[in-house]
């Protein structure tokens, strides 16, 4: 009975109508994917509207190649600018564009598309697999270990990306979290460090702070005038690309994993995905050096472990109807719009639909693979531009990606101004991201620490009587003590007293 | 810590500000809220003022290693003196200054486009990006494509 799912799914998929919708949906959803601001809820939100009149099975298949795209998409910004096109990205520039500038873009982007398509089938055999026991563990997850979550989200972020002082990240990762407490507090709706603003009222919206902490800087280091440089881009050969893909197929496994594994997370979405997956091959590195400087397994994992998310975030949006990230949120409301009941009941009223959804990504991983491919060969060159021609264009799209988030000019002027404190941020060496994942994660800490001490009145004891939240607390403290230097420190009494 | 001790000493005396300012918001917001600190809105800010306090103490104890806070100033001074001669520098705040006037007042007044084009062909003006007929042509044709993409195929509409 499955099989057959399976096969209905398919001879769908390749009708030539449909063909051609996941084609173009796939690069609508790359092309917003790799403007700055544009995030994949937006383009899926947008897109929407749109398939309202497509058949069922077709705007299905635009719904779904568009967020698949738009996840993508991100990747050839970050690594040919330095702005990460969405913020599921952010992982793949600390490598990419360290890459790009030894004059191996096209290399970067064939590596993080392979990685991003492998990524996406693996969580497709995950969604299909897996479904049930990722579920039942995502459910376990209550306030202390999102709590916990999020702070461990900071540590590990702040010590990957400071660049040998963890401080520095930690620091940038507090000032995040503060930024996400402006606005009305929500359990209790008291205004905080608002001024009296009615705009502030409303909270920082992360899509301009992402563009300003990211974008800002690139363009401002544009009006040195001693900065002319051009990206060069030597060509490479795709045997070669598939040579590093292979040498790095556990690292792309692994991440994939760890993708699936938070994106079935509600509330935890693409970005962290990208991260945990680029720390946990860092750390499992042999030259956990390189990182930063170029590695290409830094890269694939990032994208591996965000495009997994795909799949693991439409998990409990099928078995539970709660989304596992924004994007998937979005895409919630789309299923529902053309009249589908994702929850508890999919596979006794529409069993048929699981498998749709598993083809429809499958074939929009592949068709994301070749477009993106075909469409690296112009935004390597476009991107590729004079950085004094380049920029004064990229800041109008900078702004365009700031005011459609909410048609509102507030968030213009708050991309202008996290931009000024984004220069200044790198001009200190502290790194933004950390910074952009405290402003993420800043909501799910307060609320879920405050609402976990409201039901124990005000006691942390349960926090250390779950077993989530030992294993997170145990991650926490090796982190930090690790940065600290005193495991240097006891392997080298050790090596003396032997 | 970076070469540059004296960023980390600068870096260190702002994020002790703001954490001063975020523990005196945040007791502000529990005295005003009235409720159990663990209930109080103010709890959460609190928490990452004092952690950010902690870790600014660390940082300022660090940035004063090799030289003291005598060697700092004295750092500090000579490059102030040193960005006020930049060349650089300089064209780094006027662009900055001109990117100002097109979000705080050019979009204000006048309409996306116009906003936008003027904006694009002065900048590159300014860093003398190429010859002007080459500027005319790339902020018309960036100007009518983004207009294109977001107004026309995606229904977006633009300040």
């Amino acid at each position: 009975m499955d099989l057959m799912y399976f096969f209905q799914a398919l001879q769908t998929v390749f009708q030539p109508l449909n063909l051609v919708i996941a084609l173009v949906s796939t690069l609508a959803g790359l092309i917003m994917g790799m403007l700055p601001g544009l995030s994949a809820t937006m383009a899926i939100a947008l897109l929407t509207g749109l398939t309202y009149n497509l058949p069922t099975q077709s705007a299905l298949i635009s719904l779904l190649a568009v967020y698949v795209g738009s996840i993508s998409g991100g990747c050839q910004s970050a690594i040919l600018l330095n702005i990460p096109g969405t913020p599921a990205s952010a992982a793949t520039a600390s490598d990419g564009f360290p890459l790009a500038n030894q004059g191996k873009g096209g290399y970067a982007i064939f590596l993080a598309t392979t990685a991003s398509c492998l990524g996406t089938l693996i969580s497709v055999a995950c969604v299909m697999s897996l479904t049930p026991m990722l579920t039942s563990v995502s459910l376990q997850f209550g306030t202390w270990e999102f709590f916990l979550l999020a702070i461990f989200g900071i540590v590990i972020c702040g010590s990957l990306t400071s660049g040998g002082n963890a401080m520095r990240g930690w620091m940038a990762g507090i000032m995040g979290l503060l930024v996400a407490q402006i606005g009305l507090d929500k359990l209790s709706a008291t205004p905080r460090f608002c001024f009296g603003n009615l705009n502030l009222m409303g909270g920082i919206q992360l899509i301009p702070v992402m563009i300003g902490l990211f974008g800002f800087p690139e363009i401002i280091k544009a009006f040195k005038n001693t900065d002319h440089t051009i990206l060069k881009m030597s060509p490479f050969h795709i045997k070669e690309g598939l040579i590093t893909i292979c040498h790095n197929i556990g690292a792309i496994v692994r991440s994939a994993l760890i993708g699936v594994g938070v994106g079935i997370i509600p509330g935890v979405g693409e970005d962290v995905g990208g991260w945990l997956s680029y720390w946990a091959s860092k750390s499992t590195s042999k030259d956990p050096e390189s990182f930063g400087k170029g590695n290409p397994k830094g890269i694939v994992s990032a994208e591996a472990g965000n495009n997994a998310c795909v799949g693991g975030a439409i998990i409990p949006v099928l078995s539970l109807a709660v989304p596992g990230s924004a994007p998937a949120a979005v895409l919630l409301a789309a299923f529902l719009m053309h009249g589908y009941r994702p929850g508890p009941l999919l596979m006794q009223e529409t069993p048929e639909f699981l498998f749709q959804v598993c083809v429809y990504l499958g074939v929009a991983a592949i068709a994301m693979w070749g477009l993106a491919l075909l469409v690296s060969k112009f935004t390597v060159k476009i991107l590729g531009l004079k950085k004094v021609i380049l920029m004064p264009i990229i800041f109008v799209l900078c702004v365009v990606g700031s005011y459609v988030i909410n048609y509102n000019m507030f968030d213009v002027k708050v991309m202008f101004v996290f931009g000024i404190l984004g220069f200044f941020l790198s001009e200190l060496n502290f790194p933004a991201a950390p910074f952009l994942l405290g402003v993420i994660l800043g909501p799910m800490a307060d609320t879920n620490l405050r609402r976990a001490l409201t039901i124990t009145n005000g006691s942390i004891a349960p926090m250390f009587q779950r077993p989530i939240c030992l294993v997170f607390l145990a991650l926490i403290v090796l982190l930090v003590l690790s940065q600290t230097g005193l495991f240097q420190r006891l392997k080298k009494h050790r090596k003396a007293a032997q | 810590m970076s070469e540059h001790k004296h960023y980390d000493f600068l870096g260190a005396v702002v994020i002790l500000l703001l954490s001063g300012a975020v523990i005196f918001g945040s007791i502000k917001l529990y005295t005003d809220a009235g409720e159990p600190m663990y209930l109080s809105p103010g709890l959460m800010p609190l928490i990452l003022g004092i952690s950010l306090l902690l870790c600014g103490i660390l940082y300022l104890i660090g940035s004063l290693k090799n030289g003291g806070l005598k060697t700092r100033l004295a750092e500090i001074k000579a490059w102030a003196a040193m960005l006020t001669k930049d060349e650089a520098t300089r064209s780094m705040i006027t662009g900055v200054a001109i990117m100002a006037v097109y979000v705080f007042i050019l979009m204000h007044f006048l309409p996306f486009w116009i906003s936008s084009l003027l904006f694009i062909a002065g900048l590159m003006f300014y860093l003398k990006a190429t010859t002007p007929v080459r500027i005319l042509l790339l902020s018309t044709a960036a100007v009518g494509g983004i207009v294109l993409l977001f107004q026309v195929l995606f229904r977006v509409p633009l300040p």
